[in-house]
C-alpha cells in the first residue's frame, strides 16, 4: 500500500472504466403531456450511444497528455469528465491538484458586464476567491491587452478580444492541470503564438496538460504521450508520434471503408495490376540487395555528422543477375516524422554528368558513393531510404526504408531550436562508382 | 475499486483531492469541492451583482424601481379593493403593501428561479459548478429588491399611522426559514424545470391562483369560519400571518405559527434537495 500511495501520489489524474452514455430519445418528449402519454403506451424508448467505453487515463505531474480522434470519437467527453463537469455512469476519476477547464474560452462571460467585472465572474467560477482574483488583475488584464476596453461590456469586444481575455483567465488561476480543447485553433498568428508561449511557460513549471486537438504537429511537438480514440474506446496509448501515425492509419482506413463499393473495387484492381506488371520483366524484386549503406563523416566517423562538413553516403549492393541494362541507385533522406527532404539517384546524377558505368548491369558486389561538400542540416536524427530500380525507373527491385541513421550534431545549436528551418536539398553533391573488375 | 475511495483520505489531506466521481458512489462519492465557504460567498456576491447589473443596465432609475414597483401595485390594490370593493380596513395601504413585500420575494424568486438551472446551462456544461447555486443566486438578488423596499414601507408605515413597534427588528427570525422555504421550491421548479419545461409555463397561473388565495389584500378574519380551516392548508399563510404581526400589527409571532414556519422551511428545503441531487447527474445531458 505504501509504495502504491506513493506513486499515486505523483498523479494529478487518474481514471478507470470511464463509460458514458447518451441516451437519446427516439421519440423526442420535451413536454409532460408527450411524456406521460409515451410511458402510458409504452413508447419511452430510448436509443442508447456511447460517448466513451471503459476508458482509462493517468496523467502524471508535468506531463502532457494529447488526446487525439475524429471528430465525435469522445475525447471532449473525457475531458469533460475529467473536468467534473459530466459524471459518467461507470468508473472512477481521480483529480488531484487545482483544474483549469479550458473548454471554452470565457466561460461565464455576460455580455453585459466589462471586461474587469466578466474576470472576477469567471475566475470566481474557476475557484478563485475575491482577493486572489484582485491579485491577479494587472496580470490579467496585461496578458488580455485590452487597453481601454477592459473597462467597457464584453459585448462590444471583437471575438479576438473576447478570446485573449478568456484564455487570459483561464491561465491565471495558477493549476497544476489544465485541460484543453481545440481552443488553440482559434485566434490570430500573434495570439496563438502568445497562447502558445505561455503554454510552454506553465509546462516549465511543472503544469501538467491534457490536451484535445486536432492539430497533429501540436501533439508531435508538445505531447508527452497520445492517445487515440475511436468510438468512445482508447485504441493506442503511447508514443505520440506513433499514435499520430495510428491515427492517420484509422483515418485512411475510414476513408476507404466510406468509398463507394465500385471505388474501393477499382482501387484493388489497380494494386493488383502493378502486382502483374512486374511480374513480367526479365528481372524480379530481389535481383539486387542493398548489403550496406553508411554514412561517413569527414574522419571517417560512422553515422555521426557535423553540420556544414563534408560527408558521404554509401551505398553497398549486390547484384546477383545480369541486368539488360545497369540498374539505378537511389536515396532519400527522411526527418523524424517522416518527411523526406532531399534525396537523389545515379539517374539524375548521370543527367547531370556523372555517368552510371555499363557495368553495374553485372554480377558482383557494388558500391555507390554520393559525395557532399557541406551538410546543411540541423542537429537531430535523421533516417536513409535506399532503393535499386530497374533502369527506366518503372520497377523497384529492392527498398529498404530505414537503411540507417544520419545523427547530425551541431555545435552551435545543439538544442535544434530550428528544427523547421532545414536545408535546402543536396542534389549539387557529386556520385563516385566502385565496381568490380571486369572477370 | 472501493478500497481506493476509501484510502482516499490519507492521500486527501496530503494533497488535496480536488474531486472524486465514482460512478457506483451515486451521490455520495461525488464532487468533493474543498472551496472554502469564502469562495463559496464570494462566487455568490459576483453571481448576485451580475443579476442586478443585468436586470437594471440601461434603466434609468435602476434600482429604484426595486422601490416603485411595490408601491404602485399597493396603490392599484387598495385603490381596487378599498374603494372599488368597499373592503374596510385601518391602514389598508400599509396592509397591503406588508403582504405584497412578502409575497413578491417568494412569486420572483420562482419566477427567476425556474429559469436559473437551465439559463446557466452553458456555464453549466463547461464549468465546474453545482447547478443549485443559482437557485439561490436567485433567490438572493431578489432578497435584495426586498431589502430596498422595506425602506418605502416603513415611510408609508408611519405616514399612514400604523404602530410600528421594536417586534420589525425580529424580521429575520422569520425571513431566514421564509428564504429556506422559497429556495426549496426554488431548486424544486428550476430541477422540474429541465426534465419538463412546462413547468415554467404553468408556473404564472398557478402564483397567480396562489396569490389570491393567500391572506395578502385580506386578513384571514375577513374570510367566514368554514373557509378559514382551508386557509391554513395553504402554505404561504403561516409565513404571510407572522411577517404581518411584525410588520403592520407590531406584535410577537405565535409560538405555533413559527412551530409550523420551521416545519414548512424544513419540508420544502429536503424536497428541493432530495429532488435536486436525484436528478443532478442528468442535468448537463439534458440542458
Amino acid at each position: 500500500m505504501t509504495a502504491s500511495s506513493t506513486t499515486s501520489e505523483q498523479l494529478l489524474v487518474e481514471a478507470r472504466g470511464v463509460t458514458v452514455q447518451y441516451r437519446m430519445q427516439e421519440s423526442h418528449t420535451s413536454t409532460l403531456k408527450e411524456f406521460v402519454l409515451a410511458k402510458i403506451s409504452g413508447k419511452a424508448s430510448w436509443k442508447v450511444s456511447y460517448a466513451l467505453k471503459n476508458a482509462a487515463l493517468t496523467v502524471g505531474k508535468g506531463e502532457c497528455v494529447a488526446l487525439i480522434g475524429h471528430n465525435g470519437c469522445g475525447k471532449s467527453t473525457f475531458l469533460k469528465v475529467l473536468a467534473g463537469i459530466l459524471k459518467p455512469i461507470e468508473g472512477e476519476v481521480l483529480v488531484r491538484g487545482r483544474v483549469a477547464p479550458l473548454i471554452e474560452l470565457g466561460a461565464g462571460f455576460d455580455p453585459e458586464l466589462t471586461g474587469r467585472e466578466n474576470v472576477f465572474l469567471s475566475c470566481s467560477l474557476m475557484g478563485l476567491s475575491r482577493k486572489e482574483i484582485e491579485e491577479r488583475m494587472e496580470a490579467i488584464a496585461a496578458f488580455a491587452e485590452l487597453g481601454d476596453y477592459f473597462d467597457q461590456p464584453v459585448k462590444t469586444y471583437s471575438s479576438g478580444m473576447y478570446m485573449r481575455l478568456g484564455f487570459s483567465c483561464s491561465t491565471a488561476i495558477d493549476a497544476e492541470l489544465l485541460l484543453i480543447d481545440e481552443i488553440l485553433a482559434v485566434g490570430d498568428e500573434n495570439f496563438q503564438k502568445k497562447c502558445f508561449e505561455r503554454l510552454h511557460k506553465a509546462r516549465r513549471e511543472g503544469v501538467s496538460l491534457v490536451l484535445v486537438t486536432h492539430d497533429l504537429n501540436v501533439v508531435r511537438q508538445i505531447a508527452d504521450r497520445a492517445l487515440v480514440i475511436d468510438h468512445g474506446e482508447i485504441q493506442y496509448e503511447g508514443d505520440p508520434r506513433l499514435a499520430v501515425d495510428f491515427y492517420l492509419d484509422l483515418m485512411e482506413k475510414a476513408r476507404i471503408a466510406a468509398l463507394p463499393e465500385a471505388v474501393r473495387e477499382e482501387l484493388k484492381r489497380q494494386v493488383e495490376l502493378k502486382k502483374n506488371d512486374r511480374i513480367h520483366r526479365d528481372f524480379s524484386r530481389g535481383d539486387a540487395k542493398i548489403s550496406r549503406v553508411a554514412a561517413l563523416g569527414k574522419n571517417g566517423s560512422l553515422g555521426v555528422l557535423t553540420a556544414g562538413e563534408p560527408w558521404t553516403l554509401e551505398i553497398e549492393i549486390d547484384v546477383l543477375i545480369a541486368f539488360p541494362a545497369p540498374p539505378v541507385i537511389g536515396y532519400a533522406v527522411r526527418r523524424p516524422d517522416g518527411v523526406r527532404i532531399f534525396g537523389s539517384n545515379t539517374k539524375t546524377k548521370a543527367e547531370s554528368g556523372t555517368p552510371t558505368p555499363q557495368s553495374l548491369k553485372n554480377k558482383g558486389r557494388h558500391v555507390v558513393r554520393f559525395c557532399f561538400d557541406g551538410l546543411a542540416l540541423a542537429s537531430g536524427t535523421y533516417s536513409v531510404i535506399a532503393a535499386v530500380h530497374n533502369h527506366g525507373l518503372e520497377a523497384t527491385i529492392e527498398i529498404i526504408e530505414i537503411a540507417g541513421a544520419i545523427r547530425v550534431v551541431d555545435p552551435n545549436d545543439e538544442d535544434n531550436f530550428d528544427a523547421d528551418l532545414l536545408a535546402a536539398n543536396q542534389r549539387s553533391g557529386t556520385v563516385e562508382f566502385i565496381v568490380p573488375t571486369a572477370e | 475499486m472501493h478500497t481506493r475511495t476509501n484510502a482516499g483520505p490519507k492521500a486527501t489531506v496530503a494533497r488535496k483531492t480536488l474531486w472524486l466521481v465514482s460512478g457506483a458512489a451515486m451521490n455520495s462519492g461525488r464532487m468533493l469541492e474543498t472551496r472554502s465557504l469564502a469562495k463559496w460567498k464570494d462566487l455568490v456576491i459576483l453571481l448576485v451583482q451580475r443579476d442586478l447589473r443585468v436586470r437594471y443596465r440601461g434603466s434609468f432609475l435602476g434600482y429604484v424601481w426595486s422601490m416603485m414597483n411595490p408601491l404602485l401595485y399597493m396603490a392599484i390594490l387598495s385603490f381596487v379593493f378599498s374603494h372599488l370593493m368597499r373592503v374596510k380596513i385601518e391602514n389598508y395601504a400599509a396592509f397591503i403593501l406588508s403582504g405584497t413585500l412578502t409575497w413578491n420575494l417568494f412569486h420572483q424568486s420562482l419566477m427567476i428561479g425556474v429559469n436559473s438551472i437551465l439559463g446557466n446551462g452553458a456555464l453549466l456544461r463547461k464549468v465546474q459548478v453545482p447547478a443549485a447555486l443559482f437557485p439561490a443566486v436567485s433567490v438572493c438578488s431578489v432578497l435584495v429588491n426586498f431589502v430596498l423596499a422595506l425602506g418605502p414601507y416603513v415611510l408609508i408605515a408611519l405616514a399612514t399611522g400604523v404602530q410600528l413597534t421594536p417586534w420589525i427588528l425580529a424580521l429575520p427570525l422569520v425571513i431566514v426559514p421564509y428564504l429556506i422555504f422559497i429556495y426549496g421550491l426554488a431548486l424544486f421548479v428550476g430541477t422540474m424545470n429541465i426534465s419538463f419545461r412546462d413547468v415554467g409555463h404553468t408556473l404564472e397561473p398557478l402564483l397567480t391562483m396562489l396569490f389570491y388565495a393567500s391572506p395578502i389584500v385580506y386578513p384571514v378574519e375577513m374570510l367566514p369560519e368554514s373557509y378559514r380551516k382551508l386557509l391554513w392548508l395553504n402554505p404561504m399563510t403561516p409565513f404571510l400571518t407572522e411577517m404581518r404581526s411584525l410588520l403592520f400589527y407590531g406584535r410577537a409571532p405565535s409560538a405555533q405559527g413559527m412551530t409550523l414556519i420551521f416545519a414548512l422551511a424544513f419540508a420544502a428545503f429536503v424536497l428541493g434537495v432530495l429532488v435536486y441531487r436525484k436528478n443532478r447527474d442528468g442535468f448537463v445531458y439534458n440542458l
